[in-house]
């Protein structure tokens, strides 16, 4: 067999090839139940959990805040259906915002919220609101800190605050027991850099996975107690419910994947080394 | 004059912005600058629907190159102004309809596209060309292994853990300092009108 | 022992046990202890509030407390309004809660009502008048003032030293010392060079940065009178590109050559933008792509695809998250402050110079300090009395509360 040929056209392989084989290693996992995947939760989604579990039924909402837009739907959307699921189901009431600043984010909370709250029978303005939008994320998280009314008069289907019963005796972030963050950019760090640290707001985050590693800084300081990292995090959590949703079935997808990438860098790294050392021959 | 008033008005604002976080009387006129911030910030987002019809528009009534495309555009701005003034926003409206079905996956799309790019780039560039290239490399397969908690037998994901944790931590830190210097000393030049390349050509 | 007798002997060991043997059934009593005084650090608008349960009640316990409410008498009011109220079922032996949204100038009087189930109710003597107070320094902020005082003192002294003439050295910084390379070879090859400022506003400080390379960049491309394309994703930045490259060409003699639509906005939606200058990059294949400024998922769409066209690609972002795409993708990278240096470092201007020695200094300061507070620690929890600890808390940022 000629290697030097063989490694010659792997080292100049098409990108088409490439894009086609992770195609095939993104999609066929959705349609053949393989390979088997293990879900180990990471300390981080157990403080997020157990943070949110922490929270007294029907008291003081959890604040959630949607800061993300439709191109990390998939990989935050899940999340946020499970911290839903988590907190409709104990009878935590919910808050929602968004400081996703193109206003996309309320898209996104008024298709997952009513959605999810529906499956157990939670009604709005009682056991959920949605406050609606606003442009400039740390502006609008700092007046929350004094106010929640100079942020959001009125919610985004133009209710007045003071109609809304779950928002009766919520003035600031004294009476929120937690914000659950889920952002693809700094957004989720500016939660921990304003109120967390000038109002001691409780913050926690779910993030893109790309994100992760730069947040860890803050989670190790303590100034963010939790984290959702990624589709494997919102699998995570998904266990931790016992109710396996959109972030459980990626995962399959996600190992095939992985392991492509790694089959690539191998392969790409062997030719690589073979046609070096010809060279230098 | 035309360059006097900007910088007065940033050396004021800036010098405002860094004396209130020291006083505590000073947040209620905080407030107040917040609340107007809000407002510009909402302006600009009408600056921006205003360029895209002045550009769009413009290639559109002088059939300028790929003026179908501009079309294409102000259609697509008109339709959802129009659905969400006149159908309203809320669930089961056309507005949140056109988001749900056609926005949102087609971002999604576009997102799911780096996954072909990060395999062709791993492909491409990840060679163990140097020292600095190898232990990238050897990083990278470990991080993917472990966040999959496969082969726990021979502790991979617990290394992956570790790099995560130290090296790249410490390396994150390291450079957060940095920037966040870099950034203090930036802004001080701002406000001080060393740095005026915020105005265009910082000249009259 | 005859029942009646019994039942004597229970209530007795209960009353001596210090605790009712049963709920309380008499008149309520009131909550004890109501304190009100003013919240420290804040601009006068807020009172801290807080009182003991009244006697009989156990945390937690059922003793015929319905609820304690707080109440309020303000400047002007004819009595007492309710303010919130506190369930005797939680785990604590005293409640507190801040009353927000007051007036400095006016004092308020305060009262708790202690409600039984019956409907019965007992209230504490009023205390007040209390009138919150402004503060006007946050003394939990020392430290960082101190930090602010001597960053500024230094970044204001090394830039007074550079504009009396001394000399100030700068290490080499690959990726800008190959811009000039990248637009000469553009131009050798008659293709455009593609200049990408980021994504981020013009408030957002690697923008602010990545104007400067562009002012440089763009006078640089005019003397060779050769081509620059910088599509824009904000709408505020882009007048200010327009301004900045027009402005190059004015003042590398070539105005006539400056071309209105090769500096042109986009669209607000990121991914939008990062298709639309994926596809300027296939059809224009520039020679060189310039990507400085902030960036984020759309980072590696556009440094492949310039990739992919053949283009000798610089990248500078200070969006750590973005550095490993730019890293694997482009041919030169700038880290971080590497991006706001590179207007000193192109400019060689003396007052830019200043600061980033001034900068650099402070850097300094901030490494010895880490590592005389990291020896501090460890002997400290070497020696297990932890001698060192002002260290920690002298170097705490700390927030004004929540």
């Amino acid at each position: 067999m000629d290697f030097d040929r063989l490694f010659q056209s792997m080292l100049r392989l098409d990108r088409r090839i490439v894009y086609s084989l992770i195609f095939i290693a993104v999609t066929f996992p959705f349609y053949i139940a393989w390979p088997p995947f293990n879900v180990e939760v990471s300390k981080e989604v157990r403080s997020t959990y157990d943070i949110i579990e922490a929270i007294p039924p029907n008291g003081q909402p959890l604040l959630i805040s949607i800061d993300y837009d439709p191109a990390s739907a998939a990989e935050l959307s899940p999340m946020l259906v499970a911290a839903l699921r988590h907190a409709f189901s104990r009878d935590i009431r919910v808050l929602v915002i968004s400081l996703q600043t193109t206003g996309q984010g309320a898209g996104i909370a008024t298709q997952i919220v009513p959605a999810v709250a529906a499956e157990y029978g939670k009604k709005q303005n009682v056991d959920w609101a949605f406050l609606g939008f606003q442009p400039n994320p740390i502006v609008a998280m700092m007046a929350m800190g004094e106010d929640m009314r100079r942020a959001f008069p009125r919610d985004y289907f133009d209710t007045r605050y003071e109609e809304i019963p779950l928002l009766a005796g919520v003035q600031n972030y004294s009476q929120i027991p937690a914000v659950l963050t889920l952002a693809s950019t700094a957004v989720g760090e500016s939660w921990a850099i304003y109120p967390g640290s000038r109002y001691g707001l409780t913050v926690l985050a779910g993030l893109t996975a790309v994100y992760v590693a730069d947040i860890q800084p803050f989670y190790q300081s303590g100034q963010i107690r939790g984290i959702i990292g990624g589709l494997k995090g919102a699998a995570e959590y998904e266990k931790l419910l016992e109710r396996p949703g959109d972030g459980t079935a990626g995962m399959r997808s996600q190992k095939v994947v992985h392991y492509t990438m790694i089959i690539f860098i191998v392969l790409g790294n062997i030719a690589y080394l073979w046609t070096r050392r010809r060279r230098i021959a | 004059m035309k360059l006097q008033i900007p910088l007065l008005i940033c050396a004021i604002a800036g010098i405002f912005m860094a004396v209130q976080y020291f006083i505590p009387a000073a947040l209620p006129l905080y407030e107040r600058v917040n609340d107007y911030l809000q407002i510009v910030f909402a302006f600009s987002i009408v600056l921006g629907v205003a360029s895209v019809v002045h550009r769009h528009g413009g290639r559109l009534v002088r059939r300028k190159k790929d003026w179908v495309y501009s079309s294409l555009i102000i259609f697509g701005m008109l339709l959802m102004l129009l659905a969400g003034f006149i159908g309203g926003r809320g669930p089961g409206t056309l507005f949140q309809h056109l988001f749900n079905a056609v926005l949102l996956p087609v971002q999604a799309t576009m997102f799911a596209l780096l996954a072909f790019y990060m395999a062709s780039a791993a492909f491409r560039s990840f060679r163990t060309r140097s020292l600095d290239a190898t232990l990238l490399l050897v990083a990278a397969v470990f991080v993917m292994v472990g966040r999959l908690d496969d082969f726990k037998s021979l502790y991979i994901p617990d290394i992956a853990r570790w790099i995560l944790d130290g090296p790249n931590l410490v390396s994150k830190r390291a450079i957060l300092l940095g920037v966040g210097l870099g950034m203090a000393s930036t802004a001080l030049k701002v406000v001080l009108g060393i740095e005026r390349s915020y105005l265009g050509s910082g000249k009259e | 022992m005859t029942c009646p007798a019994a039942l004597g002997v229970l209530l007795a060991a209960g009353l001596l046990l210090g605790r009712p043997a049963l709920a309380q059934t008499g008149p309520p009593l009131p909550a004890r202890d109501l304190r009100v005084e003013d919240k420290p650090l804040d601009a006068g608008r807020a009172l801290k509030i807080s009182f003991r349960r009244a006697e009989g009640d156990i945390a937690g316990g059922a003793s015929g407390v319905a609820r304690y409410e707080l109440r309020r008498m303000s400047p002007g009011d004819t009595g007492f309004v309710a303010l919130r109220s506190f369930s005797p079922l939680e785990h604590t032996e005293a409640f507190g809660t801040d009353d927000v949204g007051l007036s400095p100038s006016r004092g308020y009087l305060y009262s708790v009502r202690t409600y039984q189930a019956t409907g019965d109710y007992a209230d504490t003597e009023p205390v007040g008048p209390v009138s919150p107070r402004r503060q006007w320094f946050y003394t939990n902020k020392v430290n960082t003032l101190v930090a602010v005082i001597l960053f500024c003192g230094l970044v204001i002294a090394f830039i007074q030293a550079a504009r009396r003439g001394r000399s100030l050295f700068i290490r080499r910084i690959a990726g800008l010392d190959a811009i000039d390379e990248a637009v000469g070879r553009c131009t050798e090859m008659g293709r455009p060079t593609l200049y990408i400022p980021g994504i981020s506003t013009i408030s957002d400080v690697a923008t602010i940065a990545s104007l400067n390379i562009l002012g440089q960049v763009a006078k640089k491309i005019a003397s060779y009178q050769a081509r620059i394309l910088v599509p824009n994703r904000d709408p505020i930045v882009y007048p200010v590109t327009q301004d900045v490259v027009k402005q190059g060409f004015l003042e590398a003699g070539y105005p006539d050559q400056y071309r209105e639509e090769d500096v042109y906005y986009v669209t607000n939606d990121q991914f939008a933008y990062a298709a639309a200058v994926a596809g300027t990059m296939v059809r224009e294949k520039p020679g060189a792509n310039l990507l400085l400024g902030m960036f984020y998922a759309e980072s590696l769409v556009l440094a492949e695809t310039g990739a992919s066209v053949g283009a000798i690609q610089i990248a500078g972002t200070d969006a750590i998250s973005q550095l490993p795409f730019f890293v694997t993708a482009c041919d030169y990278t700038i880290i971080g402050e590497e991006l706001y240096a590179a207007s000193s470092y192109i400019s060689r201007e003396p007052t830019l110079l200043g600061s980033l020695k001034g900068q650099d200094i402070y850097k300094l300061i901030c490494i010895i300090l880490i590592v005389l507070g990291v020896l501090a620690m460890t002997i400290g929890a070497i020696a297990q009395g932890e001698p060192f600890r002002w260290v920690n808390e002298m170097l705490r940022v700390r927030g004004t509360g929540g």
